[in-house]
């Protein structure tokens, strides 16, 4: 058995951990179950033998889908050892035996070539929902009421590019709007091409690189036609994964690589430019948890919780959402396996074990802010606790004078 | 399945017991910074109890079955074997028994099972107004940090985990449940026995649980961080802190190649000294003009360096032999400059940090394993000279797993073994000391 080509430019890296177990503490889904291959450590170990061909795939691809591909690890790793490139790359090495069913293959391979297709199905979709009662098993379906956010193309050549992320269009538009509000209030142009498709962030977790070529290139192609200084997402998953995922991706021809080097010197968390640009404003009344993005790096942290005013202290490393499940068809453990949180006894699984810590953590709050689209839905699946989105609370402020 | 996982199965519940390829796999390999290879022996289980009578009844029937065992909590340290090295061995995960029992406010005292977290137990002591005061990783267990006797940076004043044990819950291999304190005392049945437990590597029995005394939480921290051009200046500077009427809460010294990897700007200086000082506002005020007066004014930081050093020496796949010398705090300076001259005359490159009084030495492997091993020599050889531990001359010729074996300790300490683990299940930990061969 050969480790796969995906693998190859990493097997170095394998070799590198130490096994000190730094990265346990960071990884979301071993504080739930507390097993060793729910964490980094113990993945990599696995991925070590395959890569070795000591074991067979099958022996790693239920811990490899475990990972939520959050990077946290990456950043606690003192080896620096590229963890979430790791995981992505063996989820690509591997994406013949991940869970993935064809529906969920088909919906992100739609989202990421052609997205307008769902805003023919929405309506169909909302009168069965709606009108005919139909239940869809969940408290959300994918496709909500069709709103999308207003469009608004450039008056002048510059300003910021809004790649407002599949979430963003279609399940929280009004995430969308209040972004394009936050920024009109900074005195920033704002341009939203409707032909933009999914960062493809889905497909790489469904380890479907064809997929996410294409995508990368659809976007490549938009965006090379359009003027702007700055390029910013509500949703920091897509941010992360044109900084992270776009630049390893192999395929793509001199002048998209050119693009895409371009690009990268003017991808910006929006809370670095809203800091920058917003007018200052009271914190928010009530009581607040912060449900901090495992992708949102720490710079943009620090700007968010600046932009939000003061916060009463919170338990680190934060409690994972959970959303990044979502992008696979992983089974429920039965009740009696070990591959439950122990102490947890009850929770059918993992995205519930999340929402279980996450709802002792925000019994309290008035309200949940976060800075997600994944988040958001995520934790509405889960918690009564009403989500807000960061931009959604400084789209509220009154413009500068 | 083998029959002996249906049997554990039986025992602690399936949930209690994994016996699927992958995570055998996965708990194969334990923290290894050094270059020995790692050993990849496949566990035959993974037990995890998370209830100290489910220990007990788990010990009794390893000991009847005559299987070997390998107590891991999170497997953060490299000093222990928390991978089987044997065949046929039980893993015992003690993350199971994760619970903070009671935090006993009046008392300061933490009642804690031997799989709960530093971090959990600092949270839980937080919460009551109380701190532990040893310093530990984030993510490992009580019950490790207890066999390894742990000692972070801030051992300088609080001394390592033994001093703040009040005692011990300890299962013996054959599932006897002993209790043992630290100190003499009516109540106490024998000897006091918990500060052999404490150290002991995992060689004598299974922690279940511990109290440890509490401290209330310093009303103020400050950290100092001294930057010098050479180490002994920086030796130099340590003296003075010494004779300082305060003791700093921690005190660590790290060289520049430590300094750059953990992201200080030396602005060209050598090496550093981080130094805490805990205490009410007036005193930590007090204390800090004094040791400016008396070393240098030095720059506030917010928080002291992280203890994530060694893995981080590993950056780029750089692989390092570890060496930890010990030596009174006096002997800092000589301490150094006999690090210095072995590495020279080795042709070795090395990185050291660590508290004055018990420095890391990580000699980094540059191909010549005759050499390294030549310099490891040297250390010990120095180390025994600075602490006066050489009876003769002719043990300067010896290994160090020569001079081990020649202890009476060693040797008392092997007949001890037994008197604990008749059927020696435990045997595959190596004694406190051993370091790995190369």
């Amino acid at each position: 058995m050969k480790p796969l080509h995906f693998l190859d430019p990493y097997l170095p890296q394998l070799k590198i951990c130490s096994a000190c177990g730094l990265c346990l503490f960071s990884c979301p889904v071993f504080g739930v179950t507390g097993l060793e291959t729910d964490g980094p450590r113990g993945r990599l170990m696995l991925l070590r033998a395959f890569a070795a061909g000591k074991i067979a795939p099958a022996m790693i691809v239920e811990a490899l889908a475990r990972c939520l591909l959050c990077g946290r690890c990456e950043s606690a790793c003192p080896s620096q050892i590229p963890l979430e490139r790791i995981f992505f790359a063996a989820r690509f090495a591997l994406a013949d035996q991940l869970p993935v069913s064809r529906r969920r293959r088909f919906l992100a391979r739609l989202l990421s070539s052609w997205p307008g297709a769902l805003d023919f199905l929405q309506p169909p979709v909302r009168f069965l929902t709606d009108y005919l009662g139909y239940k869809m098993g969940r408290k959300k379906v994918f496709l909500p009421a069709f709103q999308p956010f207003a469009r608004r193309s450039a008056e002048k050549a510059g300003g910021v590019l809004l790649f407002s992320g599949c979430l963003t269009r279609r399940i929280f538009p009004r995430v969308g709007t209040a972004a394009l509000k936050a920024l009109g209030l900074s005195g920033l142009t704002v341009l939203t091409p409707p032909e933009l498709v999914c960062c493809g962030r889905p497909l790489a977790a469904q380890g479907d690189r064809k997929g996410l070529l294409k995508a990368l290139r659809t976007n490549l192609r938009v965006i090379a036609a359009l003027e702007f200084d700055w390029l910013t997402s509500p949703c920091p998953a897509c941010l992360r994964t044109m900084l992270e995922i776009w630049p390893e991706m192999e395929g793509l021809s001199g002048t998209e690589r050119e693009q895409l080097n371009k690009l990268q010197d003017r991808i910006i968390d929006p809370y670095i430019l809203l800091a920058r640009y917003l007018p200052s404003a009271a914190a928010p009344e009530g009581r607040i948890y912060w449900q901090r993005p495992c992708l949102l790096d720490d710079v943009a942290c620090q700007s968010a919780l600046r932009l939000l005013g003061s916060l009463p202290e919170q338990k680190e490393p934060p409690v994972c959402c959970g959303a990044p499940l979502q992008c696979l068809d992983l089974k429920p453990a039965p009740a009696d396996s070990p591959k439950l949180a122990l102490r947890k006894a009850g929770a059918p699984s993992l995205a519930v074990g999340l929402a279980d810590l996450l709802r002792s953590l925000t019994g309290s709050a008035e309200y949940i802010v976060t800075a997600c689209p994944g988040c958001m839905l995520a934790l509405e699946q889960h918690i009564t606790v009403p989500v807000r989105h960061l931009v959604e609370i400084l789209a509220l402020r009154s413009p500068r004078p | 399945m083998p029959d002996f996982s249906r049997e554990l199965i039986s025992l602690l519940g399936k949930e209690n017991v994994l016996a699927d390829p992958a995570s055998l796999l996965a708990c194969s390999a334990a923290a290894n910074f050094d270059i020995s290879p790692q050993t990849e022996i496949l566990p035959l289980a993974i037990a995890r109890p998370v209830r100290t009578d489910q220990l007990a009844l788990l010990l009794r029937h390893c000991s009847e079955a005559n299987v070997p065992l390998a107590i891991r909590g999170s497997a953060t340290t490299p000093c222990a074997n928390t991978q089987p090295v044997v065949e046929g061995t039980v893993i015992l995960e003690l993350t199971g028994l994760n619970r903070i029992l009671e935090i006993d406010r009046e008392n300061r005292v933490a009642h804690v099972q031997a799989g709960a977290t530093w971090q959990a137990l600092q949270e839980a002591a937080a919460s009551q107004g109380l701190f532990f005061p040893v310093n530990a990783l984030p993510v490992s267990t009580m019950g490790g940090n207890i066999a390894m006797n742990a000692a972070g940076g801030s051992s300088f004043k609080y001394g390592a985990i033994g001093a703040w044990l009040e005692e011990l819950e300890v299962y013996s291999t054959s599932g006897e449940r002993i209790v043992c304190g630290s100190q003499t005392s009516q109540l106490l049945a024998g000897f006091p026995l918990a500060p052999l437990f404490c150290g002991s590597a995992g060689c004598l029995g299974v922690i279940a649980t511990a109290r440890l005394r509490l401290l209330p939480l310093p009303e103020a921290t400050k950290n100092l961080l001294f930057s010098f051009s050479t180490p002994e200046l920086a030796a130099e500077a340590f003296c003075r802190i010494l004779t300082l009427p305060v003791v700093p809460a921690s005190l660590e010294f790290y060289d520049s190649e430590c300094a750059a990897l953990l992201g200080f700007d030396t602005d060209s200086a050598t090496c550093l000294l981080a130094c805490a000082f805990q205490g009410s506002a007036a005193e930590v005020k007090s204390a800090l003009a004094l040791a400016r007066a008396k070393v240098q004014a030095g720059r506030e930081e917010k928080a002291m360096p992280a203890t994530d050093l060694l893995p981080a020496l590993a950056r780029g796949g750089r692989r390092f032999a570890l060496e930890i010398l010990q030596a009174p705090p006096s002997r800092f300076s000589r301490l150094l400059e006999g690090i210095d001259l072995i590495c020279q005359k080795h042709a070795m490159k090395s990185a050291v940090f660590g508290s004055p009084f018990r420095l890391h030495v990580a000699l980094f492997i540059n191909g010549n394993r005759e050499a390294l091993a030549a310099g490891r020599h040297d250390l010990f050889v120095f180390e025994l000279m600075l602490n006066e531990k050489m009876a003769s001359e002719t043990e300067a010729e010896l290994k160090r797993e020569e001079w081990q074996q020649q202890q009476e300790l060693a040797r008392l300490s092997e007949k001890l073994r037994p008197l604990f683990d008749p059927q020696g299940l435990l045997a595959a930990h190596p004694l406190p000391g051993a370091r790995a061969a190369l």
